[in-house]
């Protein structure tokens, strides 16, 4: 493959010709500017992933209000995740207070885990006022970063990246940013990526080997040395409605040819973590059109990139088919079905992915939040479905998610079908660009959030290590023996977030396992175990604990 | 009032133009035929009746299961035969000359959309795309716009599609409603200022769940023997005697002028809900939205974003969408004489003589179907019989146009294939690093004829291609003017012309060229291989992306 020396802008009044100034390199022209930029916009190694949700996620079937779970079931016999069996959702997080007790889908275990690891914030009731129940307006309006009343032309991301990286397309790629500033998987380019009267700053991939095989052998993406003007149109056409196509399709060409020889060096350099794997079907019941992970091969391809080396700063993965009109659940089992295999997919593959990243060293790089166009409607219908509603909750997550659930269960007695807006979807992205990216003020206010600089939302930890441990510690925990010195007896406790097999035992100094204190289930909660210590010598002990992810360790000192 | 037309003869560069947008794409010989047309005349030709076509054929058995004179099918997977629809759809958009007809078709598929994976019948396919067909043509009166939004709400596949059928008094459902108002009628209004809460300003939430009321109890028919007496194709059925019907009065908003429909007592059963009476609600729910001037505009810049260009200003809002709104009324809600007064309007050509900047040639990204069809059409490959295996070879363009950025008959969304109404880029949706590599692989393996034949089954003898077309092949500015003239849509450089003769002539003097070309063997492999070599450099280009 040649890189053409094609200079887009300089083109204007003098035509074909422009090519005499090629031989510049076009990393300098930008150079500096660049770099004065690039620290007032941005932590350079942070990396966003946008999970879209394509139709309007049932955001009541994900995430079960607990507190008013009798409402919930009435509200939606027929599709309610049920509070019994083997099948009842998965209690989130008891320390919570019961305005904010949820339950997540049966099938989000890996979620759960991710939560109990201190990954997930929850964000309830997001919205934008006087929702618009359209799909397709509703997505232009995330997409696009704006109110019910904006039309822009362009999308916040293409907004803030622009800023983080001026001049695109014409400065890139360089030395600093050599690829491209965003990457939507799969064929499209969403408005999300867009910037007003130009190419976004995304470019869509599948697959990076096959796309530089492709472009490398196709005679469009070739040039000869000194005589291929590239097609720029006679500067009479430059502002005509076909000039303007030209434009926009001789750019997208350059960086099809620019990017796909990059992002095959980095997909070639990189790698995925050898003892993680990403789930591919859904073990249940769903129609086998659901069956297969969508994303399991996106967020994969995401990973080994970065571990690559490419500097990508946003990501785009979508999974469709959240309109769920009619079957969104089995009529025989509401716990079954399309939407579940959705939660399946969506929750086990972000595991493997967190995991991933974890292996790859890139945990604490990536953010990951999910987003879709609109909740559902409280009320199912007849059709063993949901129609288009207004709020939904959001997950974010990332080694740096604030964990825990912001914003409360909805009041389900109150009349109407919505669930109402409790935060605008704007201050959790404000929240994203300020806190994840550490984007100034007049950038974000250039990126149209400044209605909401004073009003983000602690979604992202400042400092992970110790508000994570605090979490955690919070909800799986080997509390400290009573009393220690201990004589005939002693009370050992402890508290888990989740459902778990324990394993409690004593030992001594040597670490030799002297006898078990208790083996068996244990559900959510503080438990409390007394154990007779009459037959044990004065002496130092260790009692150990194993609970799921609870492990630990503490010394008894027992003094007869 | 009709737009000022175009009022000289066309000349080459206006009927390639107006072929492209039309059609499925034009050979020489049609454009020169259009060249000497005034707009008028030529319009008048796009619009001529073609003969209905025969049904498609069950490959298991050769003989049709849809129509009149259907007989079971012999293909044991109804998807053997949804494929078969679809193939045979194809080979009508190749096949049908310098017609408009099945443009048209395919725009109302584009706009009463269906994903074949939500309704999975292929009876219910062929059965919608012949309604279609009936209602592409609507110049004589006949039929029109407005009967076919009543009839659609009735039709098999998109009662599938939208889950009308499951919408019932019990339990209203409103999937296909909202999409009634918001994709197939009034739509979402221009620039709107939201003020409240469930208030679109063209239509409100409490619409659509009173228009959801006076569309329960219908079901489809999957016998499809229950007959539309005005179009004599299957339609959809009341479901258990009227029982699930709403027979309330339904009430619209201020943007329907609070209009009431209420169920007329005559043609009631005791009170109860008729089949007359259920579509007698329904006659007047249509009528209601086609009176509100919202759903003429939204349907007008429908037709002009598919035939003009997407980018909709205020002064073409206001002076050209305004007049074919007005057209679309006055003439009973019939597209045909929009669309005729459009590609006759001087606008559609070149606006203002000697501004170039709102001209409308070459504006548009071909789709993939445009690009695919519109490349096999130009070389003249036409016919069913021309392809070694017809079937196969469509099953692959399918797959190659899926590549290029369009599932056939399979759209991501219910509103249909983002290109045609995704704010605010609209058709350059069709491109993205990926798609425009594959587009011009699409080329590559069009002009691939080592195997005897290209991937999609057929072989082009380039050399009579060049023959039959170019007045003067052996004088290479002559050969490279007219490729560039019925190529593409507009002038190039003097640069851009000089690479393509390089690719063709490798750099030698421009009488190599004639040499080569005069003393030539037939079929000469050294020949062909260079004009190959040409075509692909000019195809696999920006500027063949454009119409």
């Amino acid at each position: 493959m040649n890189r053409r020396k094609f200079i887009k802008n300089l083109s204007a009044g003098v035509g074909g010709t422009s090519l005499a100034l090629g031989g510049v390199p076009i990393s300098l022209m930008s150079g500096n500017h660049h770099f004065q930029a690039l620290a007032a916009t941005s932590n350079t190694d942070r990396v966003l992933v946008v999970l879209q949700l394509h139709g309007g996620n049932d955001g009541l079937n994900t995430v079960i209000p607990v507190d008013q779970y009798a409402l919930y079931y009435n509200r939606r016999a027929n599709i309610a995740i049920p509070d019994f069996g083997s099948r009842k959702y998965i209690d989130l997080d008891s320390t919570l207070d019961v305005q904010n007790q949820v339950g997540l889908h049966p099938d989000m275990i890996g979620l759960k885990e991710l939560y109990d690891r201190g990954e997930v914030s929850l964000v309830q009731g997001i919205s934008y006022p006087n929702n618009n129940g359209s799909h397709f307006r509703g997505r232009d309006i995330y997409h696009m970063g704006g109110g019910f009343n904006d039309y822009f032309g362009s999308g916040w991301v293409g907004r803030y990246l622009d800023q983080v990286f001026p001049n695109y397309p014409d400065a890139y790629p360089n030395a600093d940013m050599p690829d491209p500033l965003a990457l939507e998987l799969g064929n499209d380019v969403s408005l999300i990526f867009h910037r007003d009267d130009n190419i976004p700053v995304s470019v869509s991939i599948q697959n990076p080997d096959q796309f530089f095989e492709l472009v490398d052998e196709l005679q469009g993406f070739q040039d000869l040395q000194n005589i291929d003007p590239r097609g720029i149109p006679p500067t009479t056409l430059t502002n005509t409605f076909y000039g303007k196509e030209m434009d926009y399709l001789l750019s997208i060409e350059q960086k099809s040819d620019e990017y796909a020889e990059r992002l095959k060096v980095v997909f070639d350099a990189g790698s995925n973590s050898a003892n993680v794997t990403y789930p591919e079907i859904y073990p249940l019941n769903a129609p086998a059109g659901s069956l297969r992970n969508p994303i399991s091969r996106q967020l994969k391809l995401v990973a080994r990139l970065l571990s690559g080396g490419c500097k990508t700063k946003v990501f785009l993965v979508r999974i469709g088919g959240f309109d769920t009109h009619a079957e969104q659940v089995e009529s025989y089992d509401p716990t079954l079905g399309v939407h579940a295999a959705k939660m399946y997919h969506i929750a086990a593959a972000m595991k493997a992915f967190q995991d991933d990243l974890k292996g790859l060293g890139l945990h604490d790089r990536v953010l990951t939040f999910t987003t879709s166009e609109f909740g559902r409607r409280i009320d199912s219908n007849a059709s063993y479905g949901t129609d288009h509603g207004v709020a939904q909750p959001w997950f974010l997550i990332g080694k740096y998610a604030m964990p825990g659930v912001i914003g409360q269960n909805s009041d389900l007695s109150l009349p109407g079908g919505n669930l109402p807006m409790q935060y605008d979807y704007r201050q959790v992205l404000t929240s994203i660009l300020k806190d994840w990216f550490q984007a100034s003020d007049d950038v974000i206010v250039n990126t149209k959030f400044g209605d909401f600089i004073n009003d983000t939302l602690p979604v992202i930890a400042t400092q992970p290590v110790t508000s994570v441990d605090k979490f955690i510690n919070d909800r799986f925990r080997l509390n400290d023996c009573y009393p220690n010195p201990a004589k005939d007896s002693v009370t050992f406790s402890f508290y888990i977030n989740t459902a778990a097999d324990v394993t409690l035992v004593l030992k001594d100094s040597q670490g030799k396992k002297l006898k078990i204190i208790f083996s068996g289930k244990k559900g959510i909660g503080l438990h409390e175990i007394k154990t007779n210590l009459a037959d044990l010598p004065s002496g130092t002990y260790f009692y150990s604990i194993k609970a799921g992810q609870l492990e630990d360790t503490k010394k008894l000192m027992i003094v007869k | 009032m009709p737009l000022p037309p175009l009022t000289t003869a066309l000349g080459v560069k206006n009927a390639k133009h107006l072929l492209r947008r039309a059609t499925f794409g034009a050979t020489k010989a049609q454009i020169d035929s259009f060249a000497s047309l005034t707009a008028t005349q030529a319009v008048t030709q796009l619009f001529q009746a073609t003969p209905e076509p025969d049904p498609p054929v069950d490959p298991a058995n050769g003989q049709t299961w849809v129509g009149p004179s259907a007989v079971d099918p012999a293909s044991e997977e109804d998807g053997i035969l949804q494929e078969t629809f679809k193939r045979w759809w194809l080979g009508l958009m190749l096949s049908d000359g310098a017609s408009i007809k099945e443009r048209i078709v395919w725009f109302l598929h584009v706009h009463f959309t269906t994903i074949q994976s939500f309704v999975e019948n292929s009876r219910s396919f062929y059965y919608q795309n012949a309604l279609f067909r009936k209602f592409a043509l609507d110049g004589t009166g006949t039929v029109n716009f407005k009967e076919l939004t009543k009839k659609i709400c009735l039709d098999n596949a998109m009662l599938k599609f939208l889950d009308g059928r499951l919408n019932t008094k019990g339990k209203p459902q409103e999937n296909f409603a909202r999409e009634l108002f918001e994709l197939y009628t009034v739509g979402r209004g221009r620039n709107v200022v939201q003020t409240a809460p469930d208030d679109y300003v063209v239509f409100t939430q409490s619409d659509i769940e009173q228009a959801t009321l006076v569309l329960t109890g219908y079901n489809t028919d999957n016998t499809f023997e229950s007959l539309d007496p005005d179009t004599d194709l299957p339609r959809g059925v009341v479901k258990s005697n009227g029982t699930q019907h709403n027979n309330d009065s339904k009430t619209f908003s201020q943007y329907f002028a609070n209009t009431t429909i209420t169920p007329d007592p005559t043609l009631l059963d005791n009170g109860n809900p008729t089949e007359e009476s259920m579509f007698q609600e329904l006659d007047d729910l249509i009528e209601m939205i086609y009176a509100s001037d919202e759903t003429a505009m939204n349907i007008c810049r429908r037709i002009y974003r598919f035939f003009c260009h997407y980018n909709i200003t205020d002064d073409i809002d206001n002076n050209i969408i305004v007049n074919l709104a007005t057209t679309f009324k006055n003439s009973g809600f019939r597209i045909q004489p929009v669309i005729e007064d459009l590609l006759r309007s001087q606008h559609f050509y070149d606006s203002v003589n000697g501004d170039l900047n709102d001209d409308n040639y070459g504006a548009l990204i071909k789709s993939p179907l445009v690009l695919t069809l519109g490349t096999f059409r130009l070389f003249g490959i036409n016919q069913e019989s021309q392809f070694s295996d017809f079937q196969a070879n469509m099953g692959t363009t399918i797959s190659s146009m899926s590549s290029q950025g369009i599932d056939f008959f399979e759209p991501f969304e219910v509103a249909g294939y983002p290109p045609y109404h995704q704010e605010p880029i609209y058709n350059r949706n069709w491109i993205s690093t990926n798609r425009l590599a594959n587009r011009y692989d699409f080329i590559n393996d069009f002009l691939s004829f080592e195997m005897g034949e290209n991937r999609f089954g057929f072989s082009v003898d380039i050399i009579s291609f060049i023959e039959s077309n170019i007045s003067n092949p052996g004088d290479i500015s002559v050969l490279l003017d007219e490729l560039i003239l019925y190529l593409l849509p507009e002038e190039i450089t003097t640069e851009r012309k000089n690479y393509f003769k390089f690719i063709l002539n490798e750099g030698l003097p421009d009488a190599n060229w004639t040499v080569e070309w005069n003393n030539r063997a037939a079929n000469s492999q050294e020949v062909t291989a260079q004009l190959i070599k040409l075509l692909n450099a000019m195809m696999q280009s920006p500027e063949y992306q454009l119409f």
